[in-house]
């Protein structure tokens, strides 16, 4: 670990340098983003920053009820940005979305904690950073469910109407749209682990092997998340879906969402 | 085949009272007798569409009381009143494949155990198809077929349901009138010979004039 390259605050502010490379396309190609861009880097880099000075607190003040506080705070943020995304939800489909969400997390990351790591829970130097990693590849794979879902009912409107005037049950009629939109969500992270170590080395063993961790350490580490995200996003997704569904007809197998505001943001 | 109570009195296949809806539409009382073959006409707005959706309780009504062969909709088993009061809307759907694959598609989402065959015989799916000015190759692939023959297809798969009462949104707005005529006659008489009530939306005036029994006339539109 002693040699790792600190970044002097001088040199590291040329990366943003880098940037103007992506102005100058963006210009040239009349991307009218360049707005985007900036307000994207300042907040990554407010909040990165807020990151690093409350990782500096908690893992000084080690203690599982701040770990704890932390997480939560990370579950109901990512729940945050899907509502956000997905504004057409009702009350009870955005329930299920977070306790997806939430439950998938926390049981992936405890599995991860205390069977495969064999650690104990009051170490934030473990449990935060892969409960991030968990958290937030759920949230996308929430994301993308979930407009994969709206985009199936939306275009399937005649044949949901044309089922139900026939008598069939709402649940027979959506199932295939849940499994699709399941399907879409998972994936990417599957897809991901074919050219793992060919065309890319993931995030987290590149950090690792930065900082000095011997690469076969951080081989296993890398393999161990690369399944424990993939269960979380593919647990969350069927959750999520397979409850919510249920809230958009009643109990007189009636649509109680219109399908103009089904996939709204 | 009716699995409700149909209550002694020879009651209507539909009858309403006091019916508002949407908060815009205030309906005349009404019945449509058990048997026969009842045409519902009216402007654009009128809320005839509306009206078969609250046949089938897709929609709610406001206030006011349906009954199906007696039996008040509100409490019967929301099922049990669809597949018995079976609606073909005006948007054709039909599944990707051939038309015998979406006759099966369609009776398997409404089996009772989806895994059994529920399927007809081909010969069946072809009376019916004949029936629906249809006579198709049941291999034929239903993305290879016109407008036309699509909403006949379509039509074709709800008629082999046999169900007590057929409800058709606008038949035959895709369809030539001389075409319109012969399938909604063959419908009329199919539905009169095996006791089924037949109720149709539509505009078609030689039609009307042609096969309907009795004509349900819901006015101009309702309230702007």
């Amino acid at each position: 670990m002693a040699d790792v390259i600190e970044l002097s605050i001088i040199n590291f502010a040329l990366i943003y340098l880098l940037l103007l490379i992506i102005v100058a396309v963006m210009k040239r190609s009349r991307i009218d983003q360049t707005k985007t861009l900036m307000v994207a880097c300042l907040r990554m880099t407010v909040q990165l920053v807020l990151a690093g000075f409350i990782l500096t607190f908690v893992f000084d003040n080690p203690s599982p009820w701040i770990t704890a506080v932390y997480i939560l705070i990370m579950i109901l943020f990512a729940s945050y940005l899907v509502m956000n995304n997905n504004r057409w939800l009702n009350r009870r489909f955005k329930i299920y979305v977070i306790s997806a969400i939430g439950l998938s997390g926390v049981f992936v990351l405890l599995f991860f904690v205390l069977v495969v790591m064999n650690t104990d829970l009051l170490n934030p130097r473990y449990m935060i950073p892969l409960a991030g990693m968990i958290i937030g590849n759920s949230m996308t794979g929430m994301m993308l469910g979930l407009k994969a879902f709206s985009t199936e009912l939306t275009s399937n409107r005649d044949r949901i109407d044309a089922l139900l005037n026939i008598g069939s049950p709402p649940k027979r009629i959506m199932n295939p749209f849940v499994n699709k939109a399941t399907e879409f969500a998972m994936m990417p992270t599957i897809n991901s682990m074919l050219g793992m170590g060919i065309i890319s080395l993931p995030g987290m063993m590149t950090g690792q092997i930065i900082s000095g961790t011997a690469p076969m350490v951080a081989v296993l580490y890398q393999i161990a998340i690369l399944i424990a995200i993939a269960v979380a996003v593919c647990m969350t997704v069927f959750i999520a879906l397979n409850m919510g569904y249920k809230t958009l007809y009643n109990d007189r197998d009636q649509m109680t969402v219109s399908f103009s505001d089904i996939g709204k943001r | 085949m009716l699995l409700f109570n149909v209550d002694a009195h020879n009651s209507p296949a539909f009858a309403i009272t006091g019916l508002t809806a949407r908060d815009s539409i205030t309906y005349p009382d009404v019945e449509i007798p058990r048997n026969k073959v009842s045409f519902i006409v009216g402007e654009s707005g009128s809320g005839k569409t509306t009206l078969l959706r609250l046949f089938n309780q897709t929609e709610t009504q406001t206030s006011g009381i349906i009954r199906f062969f007696g039996n008040d909709v509100s409490t019967m088993d929301i099922t049990t009143l669809r597949i018995n009061a079976v609606l073909c809307g005006q948007k054709v759907f039909l599944f990707n494949g051939t038309i015998r694959e979406n006759f099966n598609e369609f009776r398997r989402y409404v089996a009772a155990n989806p895994k059994e065959s529920n399927s007809l015989s081909d010969e069946t799916m072809r009376k019916f198809l004949s029936i629906c000015c249809a006579e198709q190759d049941l291999d034929k692939d239903c993305e290879n077929l016109s407008g036309g023959e699509r909403a006949r297809v379509f039509i074709a798969i709800h008629l082999a349901f046999t169900p007590a009462v057929l409800m058709l949104d606008e038949p035959t707005s895709a369809l030539d009138t001389e075409t319109a005529m012969t399938m909604m006659k063959n419908i009329a008489s199919y539905c009169s010979e095996n006791e089924m009530t037949l109720i149709v939306i539509s505009h078609d005036r030689k039609v009307i004039d042609a096969v309907a029994d009795n004509i349900v006339d819901l006015g101009g539109k309702k309230n702007g």
